[in-house]
């Protein structure tokens, strides 16, 4: 049986967590205030009918009460839900207890089994953890964070190529606790949560595309590593604040995503391969090859300059707005690709057609396919949804070196 | 009296596709001509999707278009075998021989695809071009269709076969247009 202590314990912390007040609470279970206050210190044990009645009060089931197994799922005082732009803020509040109760069951799950957790070991690492006002120390947001995604691409032993099923290794190398959720508004893109008993907790926005969660989980894990008692809460549209807090995770998530040596070196092959050209083509098929947004890719070569500046506005200059060919039935928007091809021969073949030097049949021989679903997947490839209901159409044969 | 086309089976989807494809041939009195290679080229149009999500395919019969006498299968006769071979040095049999029946016979093509075009063009210097959405477009217009009509026309092609017109094509911002416009 729970103790009076523990069980007092569990009502102040639920609680809490409903957002009432002992005067509130008293109020509804028709009790005194002083008396909700022993029965809070475990000074007096609740009597069942007022165990029935607090139940019903909390929202939470008498087996939650009274269960002698219990996490306490306690979030860092510090982590505090902010206001984001398009976001209900109560949205947002069951998102985060959503969040919690799973990494809770999580942890539950760990004990029945027996199973003691050790601190995994890039868990650990205290190299770029701010503690208390001290700041980054030596080293600039941006300059910790692009180390911090080296440091961990070496640990997870990445060299230079894709980082490849992410959430296993981040949860074996960071203990990190990752879940995908419909509960997430869609202003949101992310959670991170840290407790003692939790540990690191990550939410990330399940109705996102594949790319788009990929950014969010390496974002959140650059918050994990620098401040993870602070936690963060991701906003679809990214962040407005530019603290240091921000641009670490995004340098971050940057370096650890696109690692630069690679990226130049992919960059140079295709090149190479086309006698000096690089298309648009080649832009969307290195970003499937690192599982990253079109404009991340676009935006990294541009910063090691190595596709002139501005080379996103002038290639996503053809947009069609919401009402559009957009708001199709996913029938077309989800074409998938030819299975059992290898993808540069796919790549290839695309390539080809876009440039007339084969037919709309040779196209569908090459997919294994017939020509309406060939067709189909050669259009998905031309059309990219930038968010917001603006779609832009590619033409995969811009050299984009040319065009500038 | 009636014009006769060769029609590719890029373009034959299409026509398929938007619902109307005997009335858009008898209201410009235009008959079809192709080679038995158009069988296993014009298979499937897109159907509805299924409860699990997945996209099905509807199987194309192209009976109703003979019987109604406004599709034509011309087998290639020994004079057309010389533009088929030569064709075919670049161009796959089905696509050599729609270029070929027209070169033979001397018809107009009507076909979207652009290499075939291509190819087309370099061999046969004269021979007339015909894209999809020009037939369509006069055609719509010359049955008087409702701008609702007309939309779902669109629609329907765009859907059932996938199809985008390319950059080349002069009607492509007609046809775009026609999709961008919100549902009635």
């Amino acid at each position: 049986m729970i103790s009076s202590q523990a069980l007092g314990e569990r009502i102040t912390s639920i609680r809490k967590a409903r957002g009432l007040t002992q005067a509130q609470l008293a109020s509804k279970l028709g009790v005194a205030r002083t008396t909700l206050v022993a029965i809070e210190k475990g000074e007096r044990r609740p009597a069942n009918p007022e165990l029935v009645e607090l139940s019903r009060i909390l929202t939470v089931s008498l087996h939650e009460l009274l269960r002698p197994q219990h996490t306490s799922a306690e979030v860092a005082p510090r982590f505090h839900l902010p206001a984001i732009p398009g976001a209900d803020p109560e949205d947002l509040r069951q998102a985060a207890e959503t969040l919690r109760t799973m990494a809770r069951r999580f942890v539950e799950l760990e004990r029945r089994l027996g199973l003691v957790r050790p601190p995994a070991p890039l868990e650990t690492v205290d190299t770029y953890r701010v503690h208390g006002s001290d700041g980054d120390g030596a080293l600039a947001p941006r300059l910790a964070g692009e180390n911090a995604a080296a440091t961990v691409r070496n640990a997870l032993a990445l060299g230079d190529g894709p980082a490849v099923a992410l959430d296993e290794r981040l949860a074996v190398e960071m203990g990190l606790r990752i879940f995908y959720l419909d509960e997430i508004p869609a202003a949101a893109a992310g959670i991170l949560l840290w407790g003692e008993e939790l540990g690191g907790v990550i939410g990330i926005n399940r109705r996102h595309p594949h790319e788009r969660r990929r950014w969010t989980l390496a974002h959140e894990v650059g918050h994990f590593l620098r401040d993870r008692e602070a936690g963060d809460v991701l906003p679809s549209a990214g962040h407005q604040r530019r603290d240091a807090a921000e641009v670490f995770a995004d340098a971050f998530a940057s370096c650890f995503l696109l690692p630069r040596g690679g990226i130049a070196k992919q960059f140079t092959d295709r090149c190479r391969v086309r006698g000096g050209a690089f298309t648009v083509a080649d832009l969307l098929s290195m970003a499937a090859l690192y599982e990253v947004p079109f404009q991340s890719i676009t935006r990294c070569l541009e910063e090691l300059t190595l596709l002139p500046r501005r080379s996103w506005e002038r290639i996503t200059a053809h947009k069609s707005g919401r009402g559009g060919m957009h708001r199709e039935p996913a029938t077309l928007s989800q074409a998938e690709r030819p299975p059992g091809l290898p993808s540069r021969y796919v790549d290839l073949a695309i390539d080809a057609y876009a440039k007339e030097l084969i037919s709309e049949g040779e196209l569908a021989e090459y997919l294994e396919t017939d020509r309406v679903s060939a067709r189909a997947f050669y259009h998905q490839l031309c059309r990219k949804d930038l968010g917001d209901g603006i779609e832009v159409v590619l033409d995969l044969t811009e050299d984009v070196l040319e065009a500038a | 009296m009636k014009r006769s086309l060769v029609t590719d089976a890029s373009c034959l989807l299409n026509l398929l596709a938007s619902g109307r494809v005997d009335e858009i041939l008898d209201v410009l009195e235009v008959e079809l001509v192709a080679t038995p290679h158009l069988r296993g080229e014009v298979l499937y149009l897109a159907g509805p999707r299924e409860s699990t999500g997945a996209v099905t395919k509807e199987r194309v019969d192209l009976s109703p278009l003979e019987s109604a006498g406004l599709l034509q299968i011309r087998p290639l006769d020994e004079a057309a075998l010389e533009h088929l071979v030569r064709c075919s040095e670049q161009l796959r049999d089905a696509a050599a021989a729609g270029v070929a029946l027209s070169a033979a016979l001397e018809l107009p093509l009507a076909t979207d695809d652009g290499r075939q075009r291509n190819v087309a063009r370099e061999l046969y210097p004269r021979l007339e071009l015909v894209s999809p959405l020009e037939l369509v477009r006069p055609a719509v217009e010359r049955l008087g269709l409702d701008h609702a009509a007309v939309h779902q026309l669109a629609r329907d092609i765009r859907l059932r076969a996938s199809f985008l017109p390319p950059k080349r094509d002069p009607h492509r911002e007609w046809f775009r247009t026609l999709l961008d416009e919100p549902d009635t």
